[in-house]
């Protein structure tokens, strides 16, 4: 939280890597694939012509086939980074809870065929490096009771290994990608409007750091693989051979313990922190209008539409319950939901189970209402999972705390600035591109700029909201503009007086 | 935490250290620190046993009630079991126990080749090798012995193998093949 909260400073709002971890993956993922495809043209599938048509990309055209290899292995090193590092913030976000759960467990496979694709790329050179992964990786699974010829009698000597066997690698290599691929499309299969692509600046300025590391350090092989001799010495790509020195250390044991325990112990992670599950979003077909705006800015696609059960020509939104993790942002983008009609005292299509809108409007402004010198109050909205706001309560501030910023209608600040006096509100939440249900802010950002429905009304009301989404652990901050506000009011009332 | 305003020279200078310190991690951790395999004056030997294993057991012939017992496309006189022996593998290396390990047939019904491969790393000079196997050692199986001296170069392979043609050992020869 602390690196993050660091990034914010020098990154322009949206442009913080830390909080696009899955896109820049998907960036990087792209990156290997177009490089990979370049050097596919130029290699050779033959023991011989593996390790010269390497090595002849890397010298005789060094102005692009030395880069395009330079960026295939940095991106590839990168990808690591980054995909573990977009592991331990979803861990540390704890966003495997609920439904949730399916981006976790999918996420797990991906680190293995992560590894085994980059690992098959160094076998491909046919160096003393890829000797050593070929040797050690067949010493991992021999090491499994299941096998019945040891794959390293396949490397006894330089007269074991075929050019059939790197066609078979060759075929590795792209095979096992398109499956990392496939399983990363799987993987954001349960959320909508996923961001699969960084943000421009930092994938411009990713991509061009990466330029020069290439041409400072451009990826070269060892000495080709000999099997007649051991190798002495291996230059180490710690992104990807990390376990390789433990296997030759204590041997294959260690590794599957190692390896299998970090996997079982990751799949069980939604189940052992299931947390308590949250209360769903519920669609009340009596005030459904089938607008289908909740079904837009679900961010986890638990909603769609069907023909409406009361109403001809309309539709209805129904709620998945597998998928809903009781965000609120549907009960937020409801238009039914304003208090400004007069026929139903603002109950509305679609609530979360526990507090309908109704009810969050009543008890706002109850609490309002408690102080007579209520003109001049601020009210606070503020979320489960982003500033503590509670303690902020006094005779002329409101606190409300709902579970997403998203899950509010922006129709109920026109109401409680026009007609409970409230004089200015302060939204906050979580950190802009890190909202911990993935859009609330976005959205709600949106319907406050009129950019989206449903929107704030009144030009009146919107010159008294102020955003500021200063993340978990930003009470002071948001105190201070608290504090800010009053003292801009009481300017403003010396003023008028 | 203040927030530098967007933009500005210092900015785009705390990117810049940013993506050249990932870039330093990426380009450093991609090939450091190197990791040794072998010491000089080190060498490896490859022990292997690729044998196709011996049937412990006779055949047998059935009585009519068996033949009549089993599934009309399955009846035959003569029932031959399939369970191979298990195999120990004793390995000195001048004069000291290695290695010993007594290995089983591959496959569920022990039917499968017997198959072992061990690598070690020794002392470069002259090495006295012995190695022995026992074809099944629990019922009184006799060893059969293989020993050979051998000079052994630093940074080089020697090979002993076990199948069912018998013992051999060899020490390919390292073939430089010509950098570009
Ligand atoms: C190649 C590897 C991976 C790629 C390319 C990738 C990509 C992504 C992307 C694009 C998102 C959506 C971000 C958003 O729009 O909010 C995402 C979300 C997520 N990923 Fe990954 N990911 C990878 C590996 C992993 C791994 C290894 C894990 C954990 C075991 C993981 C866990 C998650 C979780 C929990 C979410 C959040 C889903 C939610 O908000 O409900 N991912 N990932």
């Amino acid at each position: 939280m602390k690196v993050e909260a660091f990034l914010d400073r020098f990154f322009p709002a949206g442009s913080n890597p830390l909080y696009q971890l899955g896109a820049v993956s998907f960036f990087l993922f792209w990156i290997i694939a177009v490089t990979g495809l370049y050097l596919f043209i130029f290699f050779e599938t033959s023991i011989t012509g593996a390790y010269q048509s390497v090595e002849s990309i890397t010298h005789e055209q060094f102005y692009i086939g030395g880069i395009m290899r330079s960026l295939h292995r940095y991106a590839s090193a990168l990808l690591a980074l980054s995909v573990t590092i977009h592991l331990i913030k979803e861990l540390g976000m704890k966003r495997f809870q609920g439904p949730r759960w399916f981006s976790w467990v999918s996420g797990v496979p991906l680190i293995w065929l992560l590894f085994a694709s980059s690992l098959g790329g160094y076998w491909l050179v046919w160096d003393e490096k890829a000797q050593y992964i070929a040797l050690t990786t067949a010493a991992l699974f021999d090491y499994l009771p299941i096998v019945v010829e040891p794959m390293a009698f396949g490397f006894l000597d330089g007269t074991t290994v075929s050019d059939r066997f790197f066609s078979l690698l060759i075929f590795l290599h792209v095979g096992l990608p398109l499956a990392l691929l496939l399983g990363m499309f799987i993987h954001i299969q349960r959320i909508s409007n996923s961001s699969t692509f960084p943000a421009r600046g930092l994938a411009l300025s990713l991509l061009g750091a990466m330029v020069v590391l290439s041409v400072v350090k451009p990826a070269l092989s060892l000495g080709p693989a000999d099997l007649n001799r051991p190798v002495q010495t291996v230059q180490v790509d710690w992104f990807y051979m990390n376990v390789f020195p433990l296997i030759s250390e204590t041997g294959a044991g260690a590794a599957w313990v190692i390896l299998l325990g970090i996997t079982i112990a990751l799949l069980l992670v939604p189940l052992i922190f299931r947390g308590v599950p949250k209360p769903i979003a519920i669609v009340d077909p009596d005030y459904c209008n089938g607008c289908s705006w909740c079904f837009a800015d679900c961010p986890y696609d638990a909603i769609y539409m069907k023909p409406h059960e009361k109403l001809a020509n309309h539709l209805q939104s129904v709620v998945v319950a597998d998928k809903c993790v009781g965000c609120g942002i549907c009960a937020g983008a409801c238009p039914t939901a304003t208090p400004f009609k007069s026929v139903n005292n603002a109950y509305s299509g679609i609530n979360l189970a526990d507090e309908n809108n109704a009810a969050i409007l009543v008890r706002t402004q109850e609490q309002i209402r408690q102080h007579p010198q209520a003109d001049k109050h601020v009210l606070v909205v503020g979320c489960a999972h982003g500033p503590q706001i509670d303690q902020l309560a006094s005779d002329v501030v409101t606190p409300l705390t709902l579970e997403c910023v998203g899950q509010l209608p922006p129709s109920y600040l026109d109401y409680l600035c026009r007609k409970e006096g409230v004089d200015s509100v302060l939204l906050t939440g979580c950190a802009p591109g890190n909202c911990f249900h993935r859009l609330g802010v976005e959205l709600q950002e949106a319907r406050l700029a009129h950019e989206r429905e449903p929107h704030l009304r009144f030009k009146d009301v919107h010159v008294k909201v102020t955003t500021l989404w200063a993340g978990a652990g930003g009470e002071t901050t948001v105190a201070r503009a608290v504090a800010q506000l009053q003292q801009d009011e009481r300017i403003a009332d010396a003023k008028d007086a | 935490m203040p927030k530098m305003p967007e933009g500005t020279v210092m900015q785009r200078l705390a990117q810049l250290l940013f993506f050249s310190a990932l870039m330093v991690f990426a380009g450093y951790f991609s090939d450091s620190p190197a990791y040794q395999l072998l010491e000089s004056g080190q060498t490896e030997l490859k022990l292997v046993v690729r044998h196709s294993g011996n049937i412990i057991g006779e055949c047998r012939a059935l009585d009519t009630g068996e033949i009549a017992a089993l599934a009309p496309n399955m009846r035959r006189p003569m029932v031959c079991p399939r369970e191979k022996a298990p195999m120990r593998v004793e390995l000195d290396l001048n004069n000291k126990r290695e290695f010993t390990e007594t290995i089983t047939p591959s496959g569920l019904h022990d039917d499968g080749v017997l198959a072992l491969f061990r690598k070690f790393t020794l002392d470069s000079g002259d090495l006295i090798l012995h190695l022995r196997i026992t074809e099944n050692p629990d019922a009184g199986g006799l060893p059969r012995d293989y020993e050979k001296q051998f000079q052994v170069d630093a940074h080089s392979t020697l090979i002993v193998e076990y199948t069912d043609s018998g013992f051999s050992s060899w020490q390919p020869q390292h073939s430089p093949r010509p950098r570009l």
